[in-house]
């Protein structure tokens, strides 16, 4: 799309240089990192009178953070988060007087520059709402951006959902000191955590002991499992855990006293038939998921008569 | 600091980058076209698993069961039919195989899939798929990229365009080759006007997987220096230009691809598996195909653990002509049946045990289905009025028929539904809306859906 000079600055500004880059600079004057309570006010002067509560020119209204992300007539989403070169209402203040298309229409006062660079900004921080202050968020993407450096993925569960998921499964050793800490920052905003192929060790575990919204956890693979049960039965909405390929053993699995619990992955794992049977006795309402049963399948082989026109 | 600081302030140059710490550092600095992306709302799952039954599997003879064809066999047919490709129509033909009901679902399937079978509860059939040409690669390219003439983005493409990809050192699109390339050709797995960066990569099933994955240089050093020197002229150009994005895009496939030669090979080996495991994908089996097939679908799993999002497998030569029987129905359904059905059970299987079913939606589709009447005296020719298709997984309601094709199997006659329907629906699942995900071009914001698809609540679970 065509952006113009101011555009193109724009977009060398905060599609070459990492989002996180230049919100760690402004993160020591927290007061100028542009949030929700610095562009509304924008809005308000620009833009509500024909988007706001009054009128609905093209069917889009920013009057409130939750009716500025949705599209108008055109379709288009307004905003793309950390990416003001793809959102459709940068575009928009940024075409010249002259296009038919321009933000505020022509012979309405225009935008300063500042004012623009402000959205813009704020757009490249994640374009977050009115919820979050602009300390915690600058917190928050340096914490990201350390959990990155170990090697994990962070990304929010949704566009439309608060929380995170965390994804382990391009480690390949374990996760330092320093990702650990980083991970308690974020624990209450933790929705999924995936950490394939982990050694457990129950002291780090208990540094996220306020994972209030963590309800998926996958910790196939791990080696320690029996001893990171008791911090797993302190994650109040715990819903999926998985944990094929792990050492869990009869003692870990007896241990286990998850209430949220619906689905449990166990196949593969030290816990013998008789324990497994007697767990998933012991809990009726949860689904338990064991190894494949090979034998089924070898039946059915059996069976099957080949084909006559089989190659070799 | 961005990675031209970066560079600059290190003495080692791509060197440097080369450990993989730093590579993973470095992938979570840059704004990638790759980079993960959240979606609209939250999904169920976060990959898929394409199942391409090149040639179009005839839906009398799997999915869709006719009573009727078993009464009227060897009658000509009474009602109207259109025009077929061959135009040699010859009497109804009724299923050489008989229909069992599996599972606690009951869903009806023909003896040519017995494995499938046992695997009822977690598929979701649709018998009322239609086709927007009977040509071979006019409906490929609508089935992968939406559209009956060639040249859009493959539907790989789009997921990936739309979420990203989660692992840092594989891509986002991969299509494991079992040596038949559709009618139509690779442009199926093209990127089309989106970035080149969403393209499929195509690998096989027999090491090496890729051509040129081990590096020739047997210092790693050396090779790290000559993609230092490429780096840098490639640098020093995007000085040059305003529009930086494919230059960059250009350097971080090289990057990738770096990366790559340490992933592929270990991805792609499957010796590591279990015996077990191996026995249960079919590599056990005295079919040379089945084996073959077995290893493409273990490949898969693997792919998807560690998280690339979009996987497609294409048929393995049979001796027969794909599925495409215009004659010889008996012999070549029979052998590409056992070519692929215990390995697709297999694969849902073990993924369900790992507890990655719920997290990858699979698709085991062709391109259409085939007449009720046979072609000549023992095929059946192209029949896009009606056909079957299944999902499993990733959110998808188990255990369900949806959609209905008359008394003879040959036409839709309830809950008609399109590629964009499916598109669509395979979107939704990973948490994108269809009318949400467009791309600028040519003056339109294009969509994989264009301005169809709509979602069929009664297959999502």
């Amino acid at each position: 799309m065509k952006l113009g000079r101011l555009g193109s600055v724009l977009l060398v500004l905060f599609a070459a240089a990492p989002a996180w880059a230049v919100s760690l600079e402004h993160a020591e004057q927290d007061d100028q990192t542009p949030s929700w309570h610095t562009v509304k006010p924008i809005f308000q002067k620009h833009c509500v009178n024909c988007h706001g509560g009054e009128r609905q020119k093209s069917r889009y209204r920013l009057d409130t953070y939750a009716s500025l992300l949705k599209p108008g007539s055109s379709g288009i989403d307004p905003i793309v988060a950390e990416e003001p070169a793809q959102s459709f209402l940068l575009e928009l203040m940024l075409h010249h007087e002259s296009n038919d298309m321009v933000m505020p229409p022509e012979g309405k006062p225009r935008p300063s520059a500042q004012e623009v660079l402000e959205v813009a900004h704020w757009i490249s921080l994640g374009a977050e709402g009115p919820r979050v202050d602009h300390a915690e968020q600058a917190i928050r993407t340096e914490v990201i951006q350390t959990l990155a450096g170990a090697g994990l993925v962070v990304t929010r569960i949704a566009l439309d959902e608060p929380g995170y998921l965390v994804e382990g499964l391009n480690l390949r050793k374990p996760l330092p000191d320093h990702a650990w800490a980083a991970l308690a920052v974020l624990q209450t905003q933790i929705v999924e955590l995936n950490l394939p192929r982990q050694k457990l060790d129950a002291k780090r575990l208990r540094l996220l002991d306020r994972a209030d919204a963590l309800a998926r956890v996958n910790l196939t693979d791990a080696i320690g499992m029996d001893g990171a049960v008791a911090w797993l039965n302190q994650l109040p909405v715990l819903q999926r855990l998985n944990v094929y390929g792990s050492d869990l053993s009869d003692a870990g699995i007896a241990e286990f006293d998850l209430r949220a619990l619906a689905e449990f992955y166990v196949g593969e794992t030290n816990v013998t038939d008789g324990a497994l049977q007697a767990f998933t006795k012991a809990n009726p309402k949860l689904l338990v998921m064991g190894g494949v049963d090979f034998q089924s399948v070898d039946r059915i082989t059996a069976q099957v008569g080949e084909p006559a026109s089989a190659g070799e | 600091m961005n990675r031209r600081d970066f560079l600059k302030t290190s003495s080692m140059g791509f060197g440097m980058l080369a450990l993989p710490e730093l590579m993973q550092q470095n992938a979570a600095l840059a704004k990638s076209p790759l980079a993960p992306k959240a979606p609209h709302f939250a999904p169920k799952a976060r990959s898929v698993i394409f199942l391409y039954m090149d040639g179009g599997v005839s839906q009398v003879d799997s999915f869709d069961p006719k009573p009727r064809l078993d009464k009227e066999n060897g009658q000509p047919p009474k009602f109207k039919t259109d025009a077929t490709v061959f135009n040699d129509n010859g009497n109804l033909l009724k299923s050489p195989w008989k229909f069992r009901r599996y599972g606690e679902s009951g869903i009806p399937v023909s003896d040519l899939f017995p494995h499938l079978g046992s695997c009822a509860d977690d598929l979701c059939v649709i018998r009322s798929m239609t086709a927007f040409s009977p040509n071979h690669p006019n409906a490929n390219y609508a089935l992968h990229c939406g559209h009956v003439l060639s040249g859009r983005p493959s539907m790989g493409a789009w997921f990936s365009y739309g979420l990203g990809n989660l692992s840092q050192n594989l891509p986002s699109f991969v299509v494991v080759n079992g040596g038949l390339v559709p009618p139509g050709g690779m442009q199926s797995f093209g990127s089309g006007f989106l970035p080149a960066n969403h393209q499929g990569t195509i690998v096989g099933a027999k090491h090496p997987v890729m051509n040129n994955i081990t590096p020739r240089e047997e210092v790693d050093a050396l090779q790290a220096k000559k993609l230092a020197y490429i780096d840098s002229i490639d640098r020093s150009l995007l000085s040059h230009y305003s529009h930086a994005d494919q230059v960059e895009a250009a350097i971080e496939n090289y990057e990738l691809a770096y990366r790559m030669q340490m992933e592929v090979p270990e991805v792609s080996d499957i010796s590591k598996e279990s015996e077990l495991t191996k026995r249960l994908y079919g590599m056990e089996s005295s079919c040379r195909e089945t084996r073959e097939y077995g290893a493409q679908c273990l490949i898969a799993r693997r792919l998807v653990e560690q998280g690339v999002r979009f996987v497609e497998l294409t048929m393995p030569r049979v001796a027969a002509d794909r599925w495409d029987q215009h004659k010889n129905l008996v012999e070549g359904h029979e052998l590409n049946a056992f070519t692929v059905d215990q390995p697709i059970a297999g694969l849902i299987k073990d993924l369900k045990s790992r507890g990655l079913l719920d997290s990858t939606l699979i698709v085991f589709s062709g391109e259409f289905g085939r007449t009720p009447f046979a072609q000549g005296s023992n095929g059946r020719d192209h029949n896009p009025q009606g056909f079957s298709l299944w999902m499993a997984g990733g959110g998808i309601k188990g255990g369900t028929v949806y959609g209905a094709t008359d008394e003879y199997g040959y036409r839709v006659v309830q809950d008609k539904m399109t590629v964009h329907d499916l598109h669509a629906n395979m979107m939704h699942l990973l948490g994108i809306d269809h009318t949400r995900l467009t791309y600028r071009y040519g003056g339109r914001d294009v969509r994989l859906t264009d301005v169809h698809g709509m979602i069929v609540p009664e297959i999502l679970a």
